[in-house]
């Protein structure tokens, strides 16, 4: 799954009240960090 | 009228009242507190907001909403004992109880500042439940500039959807992440632009070198050879070997250059896993320590012998509220009288004051229980906390231990290198030496016939070396530009700065989007809550409002019907006084209906006042029809000739 699909599930759960804001940040961090780490392996 | 009718409520040295008063409230019927001016009618009023109203976040000044409504109803205790205050003038303290069937309030005040609480807890009574001239409402409603006033609007009203809250919570964070990625974007780019910088720089040294080296060859090749054709031979065998010696050294200063930056990096990483496995040895201590006192806690605590006892207070509980029920109807036997024959046995006789004494004795008796189960309970709750945080130090100490085997493995791998290393670089030096005594010697052959050319050819030497360490210097600086780092991920410049623009984009984009649902939310926010203040509108009957009504930027709006029929919209401090106490005591209900966490009470004070004469039995009425079909005990205080403070239950007139 690519990054937008990614953001848009979590936004999707924020919609859904699924989710509080303290998990949200844990994951978009989460997010955030797996998207850049691919630029790791590449390297 | 029986406690499941009614409130209790005791007063003690509160504002004007000096010593005690009871007062009786029928539960879910508009109750009208008569009484002559300056009698001490707020007073009342207050006692009974103290009661419902003064929790800890008030108390320890935790929720300046809350602390700004108890000032402005002047439930604050008076600094200094001057000042007639909440607490009489001539009294220490002051006291105010609260009870029925099912609830037992307490507030105690004391004039050096100490307040005591209890069952009053987590409460927004202040904000939801009071309406007096000094009330939050009553300022939004009159003083449109009054921004904090209209802020609580805002933020009363943005509680009804719980998701306005978490939107909001959601834009903060993308706002904090597009901030701190912007912030890192701009810094990858500075440092790309000093990329183009070094590699000049580079190129300049390379030239510099070059040319030296040159230099420096021209003089080898000039050296002065004896004539001898032999001799010439060796001469020219010599001057060879001290080019290739020479340029060897250059070679070997290189790597010996960069095997000691390597020994330097593995030294710092070794201390950083040590500092880090004696600072996770000191945690791990502190959590065991912690864990023997919890377990010695635990250990001293009989689970058995308590639930035993929760239980036999328990059962003995019950057995006294069947007895109590049993006084209650032999004291609604009795009704007015003092006494008569007992129903049952038909011989005895019972006393209404002997059986009210011994109701008390009784009600005492249950009260004293429950304080005993309320602690038990409590320590039993504490005990199951404790046990909690036992399991939750296992595992701590169990990833402290696995993050310690970890530093501890990584250590040992970096020694091994270092060690290597370190053997290596000790090699390396030992060959340069060599390499310095063969061009030694080589030199001193040479020196005899070309003193100055061989000290030319050092002097070269020494700048080239100077040189070459300036230009590993940079390139390495020019390595460590080609890449950046963030949260401990290591990418290269210029990937990085593609994805961080990316992310910027995608994150701008969410944030957006997320705006947009809160806007489409606060507009159903604020239709809702219109629709509940036309929902109470509807129901007072009150003939000069066509609706009053919140817009998008939560301002309140009236459409009043004047003179013809003509209706005009208006914002509410443009009405007159009687009409924004209508207006506001229709804000209370809506308020109260929807966000007081425990809406039983509501206290209505010095706005009686205020009414239009004419419409004190339709307002009046309105509220004890309120009362009733909601469920809620209202107070009013209403002005009267009577000779002492009364509260009776209203009736049409």
């Amino acid at each position: 799954m690519n990054i937008e699909d990614e953001i848009n599930l979590l936004l999707e759960k924020v919609n859904k009240k699924q989710i509080s804001v303290n998990n949200f940040e844990k994951e978009l961090t989460e997010i955030i960090k797996r998207y850049l780490k691919e630029v790791d392996e590449i390297d | 009228m029986k406690l499941t009718e009614k409130y209790l409520l005791k007063i003690r040295n509160i504002g004007g009242i000096k010593g005690s008063k009871n007062f009786e409230l029928k539960m879910n019927h508009l109750n009208v507190l008569l009484g002559q001016n300056s009698k001490g009618k707020s007073s009342v009023a207050k006692a009974l907001m103290l009661v419902n109203g003064m929790d800890q976040e008030i108390i320890k000044g935790l929720n300046q909403i809350k602390v700004q409504e108890a000032n402005n109803l002047g439930l604050v205790l008076e600094k200094g004992n001057l000042r007639a205050g909440i607490i009489h003038a001539e009294a220490d303290f002051a006291e105010v109880e609260l009870k029925n069937e099912k609830i037992l309030k307490q507030i105690k005040l004391k004039k050096n500042g100490e307040i005591e609480i209890y069952n009053i807890d987590n409460t927004n009574f202040l904000i939801t439940s009071v309406l007096t001239p000094s009330s939050w409402i009553f300022k939004a409603v009159s003083n449109p500039s009054d921004i904090k006033n209209e802020s609580i609007f805002s933020y009363y009203i943005s509680k009804l959807n719980t998701n306005i809250e978490l939107l909001k919570g959601i834009e903060d964070i993308f706002n904090k992440n597009l901030s701190v990625l912007n912030q890192k974007l701009i810094e990858f780019k500075k440092q790309k632009s000093t990329i183009p910088t070094i590699k000049k720089e580079l190129e300049t040294l390379e030239k510099e070198i070059k040319k030296l080296k040159e230099e420096r060859d021209n003089y080898i090749k000039s050296l002065e050879t004896n004539k001898n054709n032999t001799l010439k031979k060796q001469i020219e065998d010599l001057k060879n070997k001290l080019k290739n010696k020479t340029d060897e050294r250059e070679e070997k200063l290189k790597y010996i250059q960069i095997l000691r930056k390597n020994i330097e990096k593995l030294k710092t990483e070794i201390y950083n896993n040590k500092e880090n496995i004696n600072k996770l040895e000191k945690q791990r201590e502190n959590l065991i320590n912690r864990k023997k006192e919890l377990q010695k806690q635990i250990l001293s605590f009989n689970r058995e012998e308590i639930n035993s006892k929760i239980e036999e207070l328990n059962k003995k509980r019950y057995e006294l509220q069947g007895l109590t029920n049993i006084f209650y109807s032999v004291l609604d036997v009795l009704k007015n009288e003092n006494d008569v024959l007992c129903p049952v046995c038909g011989i005895g006789h019972i006393n209404s004051e002997i059986t009210s004494k011994n109701l008390q004795n009784l009600k005492n008796q249950i009260e004293n229980i429950e304080m005993q189960i309320r602690e038990l309970t409590n320590k039993k709750l504490d005990i199951e906390i404790k046990e909690k945080e036992e399991k939750n130090i296992d595992k701590q100490i169990e990833d402290i231990n696995r993050e310690i085997n970890n530093s501890i493995g990584t250590i040992n791998s970096l020694e091994l290198e270092l060690n290597s290393r370190e053997i290596d670089l000790k090699n390396e030096e030992e060959k340069l030496n060599e390499l310095n005594d063969d061009i030694f010697k080589l030199e001193n052959i040479l020196k005899e016939n070309n003193p100055e050319i061989i000290n030319k050819i050092n002097e070269l030497s020494y700048k080239i070396e100077i040189k070459s360490k300036e230009y590993m210097e940079k390139d390495s600086k020019l390595k460590l530009s080609g890449f950046v780092e963030y949260e401990n991920i290591r990418m290269d410049l210029d990937i990085a700065i593609k994805k961080f623009e990316h992310l910027i984009d995608l994150i701008q984009k969410s944030k957006k989007k997320i705006e947009n649902i809160r806007e489409e939310a606060k507009k159903k926010i604020i239709d809702d809550f219109n629709s509940l203040i036309s929902r109470i509108l509807s129901e007072t009957k009150l003939s000069e409002f066509k609706k009053i009504y919140f817009d998008g930027n939560y301002v309140l709006n009236v459409q009043y019907i004047g003179l013809n029929n003509q209706i005009k919209t208006m914002q509410p401090y443009a009405l007159s006084e009687s009409e924004r106490v209508l207006v506001s005591l229709i804000f209370l209900l809506v308020l109260n209906k929807t966000f007081a966490n425990n809406k039983s009470i509501i206290i209505i004070d010095n706005i009686y006042e205020y009414l239009d004469k004419l419409r004190e039995n339709e307002v009046f009425q309105f509220l004890e029809n309120y009362a009733q079909s909601e469920g809620v005990t209202i107070l009013i205080t209403k002005t009267d000739n009577t000779d002492d403070l009364i509260i009776t239950n209203w009736e049409k007139r």
